[in-house]
């Protein structure tokens, strides 16, 4: 093989792994873009069915319900115009309280229902307004 | 020109840096501010008498929103009775209690102590719309001749009091 | 009064370094040899005045001066001495005036260098007035946004102590290394722009290595101190989240570690000297992006507490004249060092590569930083980039890399590749083989990446070592020569190592736990004797025991705490750890589910302390080079 071939050659293999790189590394880019969704974006049918994705909104409260002893606790997301049921099996943030805004990780399953892998509190219950916080109280 | 490259990539990402800091950020300046307050006409909590923004002019003040709802409005309360004590800030706070119930505003101020000169009550939110409001807390900075001075979003304590209160007043009563 | 002095010397810092700044202009006609002098004076008082504003403020934490606003937010009558000496870069004003007294340091150490003769004496000059720039350009931004001497009025009685969070010894002295690290790339960059500027040869890379080794050091260790703070404090037993605040160390990192072989190329067959002068200002552009990431708040983090736009402004005002002039000069010079005639087998081309895929790393890392930024922009939508992105994209830099690394250490400089071939074979095969029977017999196959993770480790490890056992038997100083480089890269191995098999064959689940009960975690089993009260000084604590059986023998036992502290402060989790070489063992605690039923968290991590292992290796590597070598520095 003559060295010009050869060179070619090498040149070729490069390109063809960095492209190989440059697509793989540009899928799985794509594959982890975590969108984040409000409970109403979600009832507009924004919600991917395939992958995870995030639902930001406030823990209505006496929404919470946890079995004694259990590690599966359910309860609902608002953000004021739209709810939704969310079931996580794992151990809650030391921030999470009714009424707190949080945010969940996951996807739906065949019910409907909010299958959370993770659970994430934020910190702004500080500021509210009314709109969402009647919402997020049971009615008296 | 392969040394060009890196300067034009910086100015790219650079513009684009920049650009994410001007984004419209939760610290939303209100509008509002040097202006005069809007008019209002309130009733006082618990009384018959009304007080309109003609009646507070002439010193320095506090408008304070707040709600017995509101979670924020617990936090700063015990700074709001401090601030009110506080000899030689000395300024009075308005309260205007936004979208409430009287009995249980009432009630919340007995028990908790009232840091307020004067609580007037908003109890369908017109006046809170004038001023601007889209939750509770929030805190405006009144001068002299009724101009907004600052606007708060959110509960106070002394970190942001001293900050972004303290200086305002201090140059208006220079 | 501390306070009006500490002012009155962060005044008297910012004239020191402006003076600083224009002694090395030519505006000012000096004969080179008072110039030297001058500059290296004013340096020096540049540094003392830092020094001085210093103290002043750590005076006000020790008398309690509430009346000083950074010391009433981050401090308490009761809390402990050395927090109170914490908490003075405990936040935002505080970190950046160490930042200053670091760079200053820096500077000094650089003035009183005994590296500098007289060819390279217009280097010394040059770059410390570009030091000097870069330091006035801070000590304004404090000045201007975050000043620490401000004074509130009224005063408050008692300061609001530090967070909680950051009391603790790690992260008490974490800002410190990391910050040395950061700021310690400002020497190469002035060298790099003082060459690009004067003379434009060689000269300056072996001074710069100096320094980038030095930083290299700190941010090594800064970076693996963090990550184990954030493992045994944080509460959920994690070593790495791909937080834009880790990232912004991690990138440095990187281009600091491409930067330091470049060095080498560059120092001795003087060839890509641009390359080198490019990876120095990307290396301190980098560090200067991190202060903006995490001081500005354009980024949602678990770590940054502090943001402010304005002070966003400023720093961007800040990296736009120093990157964007340095690039400038850079462009600007059109001077070629050498015709480059490079064997593709050679050493030089070798670390040419590595040092491309280091950066390529520091490249994918910054996409999947800023990216949901651009997006955000964009079409408003907000997203995020998951740890998976880099978990996975970080293999195509790396893999390359960790193969190409044991074959550059065989290379020779301006060789070919046939007697290189002859060399490597052996480990080559010693780490399939090695590394096979590791992945397949001792810890069972999992997956191939695990597999390729381990061979590549162990191929590090061997060729890294290589050298210096094939030199056991020679005189001293052929045997210490190639120390450095072979702990470096065993260092390297022995992370990697680490990271590979932790998170291939490691566990980690939350249960439930009642007392008296176990569960199965891998081949151990933990079991909840009792949960008790406890008060600590300023918290109160429910504290479990839990002990660790393996083959129904006792292997350990630890003591997770949930701590309530008397602030408002949400509660806090400090886990149990039960470790040895080989394997971490951790229980945090969750929640009381009732019925007396605990939720708990659960790992195994196996050969997890290696990853904090190998960082501490490499850093004895770069002490190693810096201290041991000196006597020898002019043969190598």
């Amino acid at each position: 093989m003559l060295p010009r071939h050869r060179r070619f050659l090498g040149i070729c293999c490069v390109l063809i792994i960095v492209g190989l790189a440059s697509f793989l590394i540009l899928k799985s880019f794509q594959d982890n873009l975590l969108y984040y969704l409000t409970p109403s974006d979600v009832i507009a049918g924004k919600a991917p069915e395939d992958r995870e994705f995030r639902i930001g909104g406030l823990v209505v409260v006496g929404s919470f319900y946890r079995e004694e002893g259990s590690l599966t606790s359910q309860f609902t997301l608002t953000d004021g115009a739209a709810t939704v049921n969310v079931n996580y099996r794992g151990i809650l943030p030391d921030l999470f309280r009714e009424g707190q805004g949080i945010i969940v990780r996951g996807l739906f399953n065949k019910s409907r229902v909010f299958i959370a892998s993770e659970v994430l509190a934020k910190h702004d219950e500080n500021y509210m307004p009314p709109e969402i916080h009647a919402l997020s109280t049971p009615t008296e | 020109m392969k040394r060009i490259l890196p300067i034009i990539i910086f100015i790219g990402l650079f513009a684009f840096l920049a650009k994410s800091l001007f984004q419209p950020q939760t610290n939303i300046p209100s509008p509002l501010i040097g202006q005069s307050m809007p008019a209002f006409s309130l009733g006082e909590l618990n009384t018959d008498t009304s007080l309109t923004d003609k009646d507070i002019l002439g010193t320095i003040s506090l408008i304070n929103v707040w709600a017995t709802w509101c979670v924020g409005c617990e936090r700063e309360h015990d700074f709001l009775i401090e601030l009110a004590g506080n000899q030689s800030i000395d300024i009075p706070i308005i309260g205007i209690n936004w979208k409430d119930r009287d009995d249980l505003a009432l009630r919340w101020l007995s028990q908790r102590g009232n840091p307020y000169i004067v609580v007037l009550s908003d109890p369908i939110g017109k006046t809170a719309i004038d001023f601007g409001v889209y939750g509770a807390p929030e805190t405006f900075l009144i001068d002299e001749q009724g101009v907004i001075r600052y606007k708060h979003i959110g509960p106070l304590n002394r970190e942001n009091f001293a900050r972004n209160f303290m200086p305002i007043i201090r140059d208006l009563r220079r | 009064m501390a306070a009006e002095f500490g002012q009155l010397f962060l005044i008297s810092a910012l004239a020191a370094s402006l003076m600083q700044f224009f002694l090395g202009l030519n505006i000012i006609s000096l004969d080179q040899t008072n110039r030297e002098i001058l500059i290296t004076r004013f340096t020096s008082i540049h540094c003392l005045t830092v020094f001085l504003a210093m103290l002043c403020l750590g005076y006000s934490f020790l008398t309690d001066d509430f009346s000083v606003l950074y010391v009433a937010l981050n401090s308490h009558t009761n809390l402990p001495v050395p927090y109170k000496v914490a908490a003075l870069w405990g936040a935002h004003e505080g970190s950046l005036l160490l930042w200053i007294l670091l760079l200053s340091l820096w500077g000094t150490s650089l003035a009183y260098s005994k590296k500098f003769f007289d060819h390279t004496l217009v280097l010394k000059i040059s770059s410390l007035s570009i030091l000097g720039l870069v330091s006035f350009g801070f000590i304004l931004f404090i000045i201007y946004t975050s000043n620490p001497f401000e004074r509130i009025y009224p005063f408050p009685e008692q300061g609001q102590s530090l967070n909680p969070l950051l009391q603790d010894p790690a992260l008490a002295i974490h800002p410190p290394i990391l910050y040395a690290g950061y700021v310690g790339l400002a020497v190469p960059f002035a060298l790099a722009l003082a060459s690009l500027m004067s003379s434009n040869d060689y000269h300056w890379a072996g001074l710069a290595r100096i320094w980038a080794i030095n930083s290299w050091l700190f941010l090594t260790g800064g970076i693996a101190l963090g990550s184990w703070w954030a493992y045994y404090e944080l509460g959920w037993g994690g070593w790495w989240f791909w937080d834009p605040v880790e990232n912004a160390s991690l990138m440095p990192w990187l281009v600091a570690t491409a930067l330091v072989h470049s060095l080498i190329v560059t120092e001795k067959k003087q060839i890509f000297n641009g390359f080198s002068a490019l990876l120095a200002i990307i290396a301190f552009s980098l560090s200067l992006l991190g202060t903006f990431l995490v001081r500005s708040g354009v980024l949602i983090s678990v770590h940054s507490f502090a943001s402010d736009p304005e002070r966003g402004l400023f720093i961007l005002m800040l990296i736009g004249f120093f990157t964007g002039g340095a690039l400038i000069i850079y462009a600007l010079n059109q001077k070629r060092s050498k015709p480059l005639n490079l064997n593709l087998w050679s050493r030089e081309s070798l670390l040419l590569l590595n040092n491309v895929f280091l950066c390529s790393a520091a490249g994918l890392i910054m996409i999947g930083t800023l990216y949901p930024l651009v997006l955000e922009l964009v079409n408003s939508e907000k997203i995020s980039v998951g740890p998976p992105y880099f978990n996975f994209v970080i293999l195509f830099p790396f893999i390359p890399l960790m193969l190409f690394i044991g074959v550059a250490v065989f290379s020779s400089w301006s060789g070919t590749g046939k007697k290189l071939l002859v060399n490597i074979n052996r480990l080559a095969l010693l780490s399939i083989v090695m590394g096979l029977i590791t992945s397949y017999l001792i810890l069972g196959y999992e997956t191939p990446t695990a597999t390729l993770g381990i061979i590549l480790a162990l191929w590090t490890i061997f060729t890294g070592a290589m050298p210096v056992i094939k030199n056991l038997g020679s005189q001293t100083h052929q045997l210490i020569k190639n120390l450095p480089m072979a702990l470096a890269h065993i260092g390297l191995g022995l992370t990697v190592l680490g990271i590979t098999v932790t998170s291939s064959y490691g566990i980690t689940f939350d249960d439930t736990l009642g007392f008296g009960q176990s569960k199965q975690v891998g081949s151990y089993e933990f079991k909840l004797i009792t949960i008790e009260d406890r008060a600590g000084p300023n918290f109160k604590a429910k504290v479990a025991t839990v002990d660790i059986f393996s083959n129904n023998k006792k292997v350990g036992t630890v003591f997770p705490e949930k701590r309530t502290y008397d602030s408002a402060a949400p509660s806090m989790t400090e886990a149990g750890i039960d470790s040895n070489l080989f394997r971490d063992l951790f229980v945090a605690l969750g929640e009381d589910l009732g019925g007396g039923v605990w939720s708990m968290h659960l790992q195994f991590k196996p050969l997890l302390r290696l990853i904090w292992l190998g960082p501490f290796i490499m850093i004895l590597g770069g002490l190693f080079r810096l201290f041991l070598l000196k006597p020898f520095s002019r043969e190598i």
